[in-house]
């Protein structure tokens, strides 16, 4: 393991990865985006921020491989009743940089993300919503591009409550 | 049985607020809507409902030494809980300050030698006792000091590790008021190999926009599965026509459970006691891997005995309501608090157990459930909230002013040993909830 000098190439095609997977977010192509995931998959968001391990506490999203596809299944699904109309969301992703570059070729890439999401159901302001995170992911080579290994978002207020989130982060 | 009619006519508008006025409100197979969008209403439940029952606030292990300390809610109140330094027993506190009135504790728990007021740094041991005033000499005569302690909570009890508090000094002491749902309790604390349990981490918190009625209402009832969670549902068993039947993971298979026939969900069978409790049996199939299971037999069986050891493991209870307070899952070691913020505002906040000594299994096979049941992501609760907020709204529309409650009113049967049962697809649970409220309510203070 190693911090390399930063390989503009490799980071150019880490923020276009980024890019694309919040582009399918905010186009709610769930289940495309649920195909950037390796197998096995990791996609994380914790609510104690100083834990290490998935099974060390409780997660606002803890999701390995079934668990993703039935998330992005029922956001696909007509009948899904909650997201009804389905948010819309803006996710902006900012101050991209690669932590570190595994022997293997594995990168642990860190960003933040900036999340508006809008849920049009007639409360006036309370419908707009904003998350804010410092997200983790590790991405193996896959063909040309990447696929997601591990993904982590801590979110500024993790250990804040929240009402009901659909669009993930 | 005889036809149930729809009310005709309001509660007597002519004396509103009064206590045979909240009493008209439930009419044992109907509940008026004001129940829900009344904030005078809600506003007189923190005091009579929330400020005179058993409130559950926390659990002992959040007070690891004398120094700890924890903040919980009551109704609209905040209060601090710590361990008195005389006796080292937990005692509730109102958090405010005797001077300004501040609060004295931020924050969900803490520990510190002192409660410090930070306005005017007046100092309060841990069982709310004025211990210092700086400037003491400004203040006119000496201070006497034992006039501005801390406000000590009337009521604060224990039962197994877990703490109740009752804002008032009358009515029934806790274990009348839990009665049978002691056992509920026990039924989590039991399946410790050490006979201890301990809460771990910062809770997951979720909230909606309606009354926190909506979460006493919704948790024991089996027909919604079916309807509101039916996309999550379908999801999972995509999910299983790819990995095959008998291969989801735990938090997967808790999905699809909830598209069982309505059918099987009537011959589980629902208990409901005195005070608006209740519980239905459990339907999940829980299970750990073979060598866990008999890793963690072998323990229970050497704490308990082994007959005690095989009653534990077969005690089978999906939720249990303390009523008004706490929502429990024993088998995933879960306690929820329900909060009321506001008439339309309500946030539920979640805990999770670790069972000592138990194999980690147990513990991980826990969060599944924990995380599924508790986050405002969960595939299954959002759909909870929204119901929720959409109740709250519908209610506010039209001039149709009762909820129905009756059915499974013709399928009760009485119960010496648990009060009254009933097929799980039963509202008896809510109609049990309003008499306890009707009767709170409807007593003049």
């Amino acid at each position: 393991m190693s911090v390399p000098v930063t390989d503009m190439d490799t980071l150019h095609r880490v923020q276009d990865f980024l890019y694309r997977e919040a582009e399918l977010l905010d186009e709610q192509r769930f289940s495309a985006w649920a195909e950037l995931f390796a197998d096995p998959c990791v996609y994380w968001i914790p609510v104690d921020p100083a834990v290490t391990e998935v099974w060390q506490g409780m997660s606002h999203v803890n999701d390995d491989r079934q668990l993703l596809l039935a998330r992005t299944h029922r956001l696909d699904n007509p009948r899904v009743m909650s997201p009804e109309p389905l948010p819309r969301t803006v996710h902006a992703i900012a101050n991209v940089r690669i932590a570190e570059v595994a022997a293997d070729g594995t990168l642990t890439v860190k960003s933040t993300a900036v999340v508006h999401e809008y849920r049009p159901r007639g409360y006036g302001d309370d419908d707009k919503r904003a998350f804010a995170g410092r997200v983790t992911h590790r991405l193996v080579p896959h063909g040309d591009g990447f696929r997601i290994a591990f993904k982590r978002v801590d979110l500024v207020d993790s250990e804040g409550s929240y009402n009901a989130i659909l669009v993930p982060i | 049985m005889s036809a149930i009619a729809y009310p005709q006519e309001r509660p007597g508008l002519s004396d509103r607020y009064s206590p045979s006025w909240f009493r008209d409100l439930v009419r044992g197979d109907h509940v008026h809507r004001d129940v829900y969008t009344d904030p005078e209403i809600f506003r007189r439940e923190m005091r009579l409902l929330f400020g005179r029952t058993w409130i559950l606030v926390g659990h002992e292990s959040q007070l690891p030494d004398p120094k700890s300390w924890f903040t919980a809610r009551v109704g609209d109140q905040t209060i601090i809980v710590a361990r008195e330094p005389e006796t080292g027993r937990p005692v509730a506190m109102y958090n405010r300050c005797a001077h300004r009135g501040a609060t004295v504790c931020v924050g969900r728990q803490g520990q510190s030698h002192r409660l410090v007021c930070p306005y005017h740094g007046w100092a309060f041991d841990h069982g709310g006792a004025l211990a210092a005033v700086p400037y003491e000499k400004g203040y006119p005569e000496a201070l006497d000091r034992s006039a501005y302690s801390l406000r000590r909570v009337a009521r604060l009890e224990g039962y197994r590790g877990f703490l109740f508090a009752n804002l008032s000094a009358d009515g029934p002491g806790l274990m009348d008021f839990l009665g049978h749902m002691s056992t509920c309790i026990d039924d989590l604390v039991d399946r410790s190999p050490t006979g201890e349990v301990e809460l771990v981490g910062p809770p997951l918190s979720h909230h909606y926009r309606a009354n926190w009625k909506m979460s006493f209402e919704n948790l024991n009832d089996t027909l919604h599965p079916g309807f509101a969670h039916a996309a999550s549902v379908v999801a999972a068993r995509a999910v299983e026509s790819v990995v095959g039947e008998g291969n989801l993971v735990p938090s997967v298979g808790m999905m699809k459970a909830n598209g069982k026939p309505i059918g099987f969900f009537e011959e589980l069978p629902m208990v409901t006691t005195p005070w608006g409790h209740s519980y239905i049996g459990g339907h999940m199939g829980a299970s750990y891997t073979g060598s866990t299971q008999s890793a963690y037999f072998q323990q229970l069986a050497a704490f308990h005995g082994e007959e005690k050891a095989k009653r534990v493991l077969a005690q089978d209870r999906h939720l249990m309501l303390l009523y008004p307070s706490a929502t429990w899952h024993a088998r995933y070691q879960t306690v929820r608090l329900v909060l009321p913020i506001a008439v339309d505002r309500t946030e539920v906040v979640g805990f999770v157990f670790r069972l000592k000594g138990a194999p980690e299994e147990t513990f991980r096979n826990a969060l599944e459930y924990c995380n599924g049941a508790n986050s405002a992501f969960s595939p299954v609760i959002s759909d909870d909230l929204e119901i929720y907020e959409r109740c709250q709204v519908g209610n506010l529309q039209g001039d149709a002013e009762w909820v129905p409650m009756y059915r499974g009113i013709h399928q009760r049967a009485e119960d010496p040993e648990t009060g009254r049962r009933s097929p799980a697809t039963s509202e008896e649970y809510v109609r049990n909830q309003f008499a306890a409220w009707a009767r709170l309510m409807g007593e003049p203070a």
